[in-house]
């Protein structure tokens, strides 16, 4: 076994087809991702909302709220202001800015009592929609938070005046404006795109398969003269087969730790904080894949191309239901998600990409487990429909 | 005793009877040549015996115990030279002999000793390093006996292994196969170059249509196809009334005229040339100029398995 181990493994290594779609093949497409999805990150997590204030007499009047706008526009800014004096310029801005990459959210104005009134955005905008809407989200409660606020102070003033002159009273105010506390309620922060590297993740270690498949193909008489020729050989089936298991797990595996190692630290990709756990699922990844190669690589009497034919097309296909393919087809691919969720449990690439999901973003491990257990029963059933095909020992032709 | 022993194999195809209760006998250290025409059973013989193939009836007994897909004990005392060159492209000569090899031996030490001297058997010291790509054809074959043989076994097939080889490098195969069975090695050899079956065989068997059609030494066949001398003579305008007296002698089987020669198939005989002389004298022809030899291995396959064409 040892012997068929390391010269299977050599031979792996030497097969440049393996190396293109195992190894290669993940780093290109990182590095084009990289260059695709720079700007993605950063669009999503350090943008302030644009809002446009009417610094007109009632706003001027206002007793706070001229100090709040300046509060969250100034330090930690979560808006970036642009004042203009009346309703109308505030609307030329809106409109000039619609069709903008990032444009203008809406605009505030003072009412007669001094509190704040948001007037957002409208149009169709296809492209970055979600995000206007979340920024609108944001503006309108900052600006609810800001009425509440004033509302109880003014409240607390008109009934009981002498209140204010209690420094624990305003100590008690301020504190109550910290009862909202930010938290992460994932473990690591939500990062747009690393989705896409998962889904990349998912297909690259179903084109480990290829290993596998290579391997396995090879030991069949059937298939090819170097099939025939090691099968007549003196040593047992099952050696050999655990050779060629073991040898193309190992390659599968070191492809995939590589593409894993290049996106995290070239790449720079955020795969949080979970490194052994991170390699665990490539581990479990790379059995799935082995399994599913030499499923593929057994089938009897079609040639090693044809088989690479058969394995491209399942990889391509699982690929797609993972959201490799761009923002329409992951939205396809959620939508399938939603209305089949069994579809999910029977896809490779989404399992690999969901554990990765699972480490980054919960906090226990027993996600990420779920995802292993079913990647490792794929693994099984896989190894037992191919152990079908090559249990057999003699052929009735070749 | 009988390193092996094939008796009423049968082998079908579907409805093609490829092995038709086919027997088969070598004794240890024979140098034994299996002939036939293409689509005969010889490779399909062989592929049953070494239990690659299923077969419909029969019995096989290899070093006189029953074989099995399963007896690596006995798979590991075989060696074999496929008629395809099957090794890895991607591993070097000295690693695809290493990896076959160590199908057969475990220990790394006595393989590494069986790989130097299969290397120096097939003369390939100079071509370790190379990958199969890189060699032609002829150290591609060289190769491929090597793989099948470094393991020194008690038992050799190989099945057409000079096939599109040149002569020097055929010749070297052929030594090497002679050098084996002295050192102990029982040899099955099949290939459709009859002067090498004849050159180190010493016995053969001729099968066509999944049977065995003859079988014996060299000189036993050409006595069983009775051809004693082939003769051949330049005579210019022959008539048909001498060619024919020429075909009616007791010592003549067969009498063809065509172009300028005269081809004669005769029985064994002492004065087979000059009573055709004789005969050919009365019709005032005179031979230009005259070849006579006897039978090859090549005219006794003909004479058993006939002139057809086959696929």
């Amino acid at each position: 076994m040892a012997n068929t181990f390391k010269y299977v493994l050599l031979s792996l290594l030497r097969n440049k087809g393996i190396l293109v779609w195992g190894l290669a093949f993940p780093i290109v497409l990182s590095c084009c991702f990289m260059m695709m999805f720079q700007g993605l990150d950063d669009v999503a997590e350090g943008s302030t909302i644009r809002t446009v204030v009417v610094e007109d007499a009632a706003y001027e009047e206002s007793v706070a709220l001229p100090q709040f706008i300046d509060a969250i526009s100034s330090e930690d800014a979560i808006l970036d202001v642009y004042s203009v004096e009346n309703e109308q310029q505030a609307k030329d801005v809106l409109n000039d800015s619609e069709n903008a990459e990032d444009p203008y959210v809406g605009y505030i104005t003072a009412d007669s009592a001094g509190l704040p009134v948001v007037h957002l955005q409208g149009g169709n905008r296809s492209n970055s929609a979600s995000m206007i809407e979340v920024y609108q989200s944001i503006l309108v409660t900052l600006m609810d938070s800001f009425c509440n606020k004033n509302e109880i102070i003014t409240s607390l003033m008109k009934d009981n005046p002498a209140l204010m002159s209690d420094p624990a009273f305003i100590e008690s105010l301020i504190a109550s404006a910290n009862v909202t506390e930010k938290i992460d309620v994932t473990e690591n922060a939500p990062r747009e795109s690393v989705r896409y590297y998962f889904a990349l993740l998912g297909m690259a270690s179903m084109f480990g398969a290829q290993a596998g498949l290579v391997a396995v193909g090879a030991l069949l008489p059937n298939t090819s003269a170097l099939g025939a020729r090691r099968a007549l050989g003196g040593t047992s089936r099952v050696r050999s087969l655990f050779g060629c298991i073991l040898a193309s797990w190992l390659m599968s595996f070191c492809c995939l730790l590589v593409a894993f190692l290049f996106m995290r630290y070239a790449v720079g990709v955020d795969f949080g904080t979970r490194n052994l756990s991170c390699i665990a699922v490539l581990a479990a990844s790379s059995l799935m894949a082995t399994a599913l190669g030499s499923l593929i690589g057994s089938i009897p009497k079609v040639s090693i191309g044809a088989k690479s034919g058969i394995l491209t097309g399942i990889v391509c296909f699982a690929s797609f239901f993972a959201g490799l393919y761009g923002q329409p087809t992951m939205q396809l691919a959620d939508d399938i998600a939603v209305a089949f969720p069994a579809s999910q449990y029977i896809n490779p690439a989404v399992q690999v990409s969901q554990a990765m999901f699972s480490l980054m973003y919960y906090d226990t491990l027993i996600p990420c487990m779920q995802h292993l257990a079913i990647l490792a029963i794929m693994a099984v059933v896989f190894f037992l429909v191919a152990a079908r095909f090559l249990g057999r020992q003699r052929y009735a032709s070749l | 005793m009988d390193v092996v022993e094939v008796k009423n194999l049968v082998k079908r195809y579907g409805s093609t009877l490829a092995l038709d209760h086919f027997n088969m006998e070598i004794k240890q250290g024979e140098v034994f040549g299996l002939l036939g025409p293409n689509g005969s059973g010889k490779t399909t013989a062989i592929n049953c015996i070494l239990q690659l193939l299923t077969y419909d009836k029969g019995e096989i007994k290899l070093f006189g115990e029953p074989m099995s897909p399963t007896r690596y004990d006995l798979k590991k005392r075989i060696g074999i030279v496929p008629q395809n060159v099957a090794v890895f492209e991607e591993l070097n000569v000295r690693e695809n002999i290493n990896y076959f090899c160590g199908l057969y031996v475990s220990d790394a030490k006595r393989r590494k000793e069986c790989v130097d001297d299969a290397i120096e058997f097939t003369g390939l010291q100079d071509y370790t390093k190379f990958r199969p790509r890189k060699l032609s054809g002829g150290l591609l074959r060289r190769l491929n006996i090597a793989c099948g043989i470094a393991h020194k076994p008690e038992l050799a097939f190989f099945d057409e292994p000079t096939v599109a080889v040149d002569p020097q490098s055929r010749a070297s195969i052929l030594q090497g196969i002679l050098d084996m069975n002295k050192a102990g090695t029982t040899v099955v050899y099949t290939s459709h170059y009859m002067e090498e079956v004849e050159e180190i065989c010493s016995r053969i068997m001729i099968m066509d249509k999944g049977r065995t059609l003859a079988i014996g030494t060299n000189t036993q066949l050409k006595v069983m196809t009775g051809i004693g001398e082939r003769i051949e003579m330049d005579i210019v305008d022959l008539p048909e009334a001498a060619r024919a007296k020429v075909q009616g002698l007791e010592c003549v089987q067969r009498a063809e005229y065509e172009g300028k020669t005269l081809r004669i198939v005769c029985n064994s005989g002492q004065h087979n040339v000059a009573d055709i002389l004789e005969c050919l004298t009365v019709f005032g022809a005179h031979p230009g100029r005259i070849w006579a030899e006897p039978p090859t291995l090549n005219d006794v396959f003909l004479e058993i398995t006939g002139r057809d064409l086959r696929d």
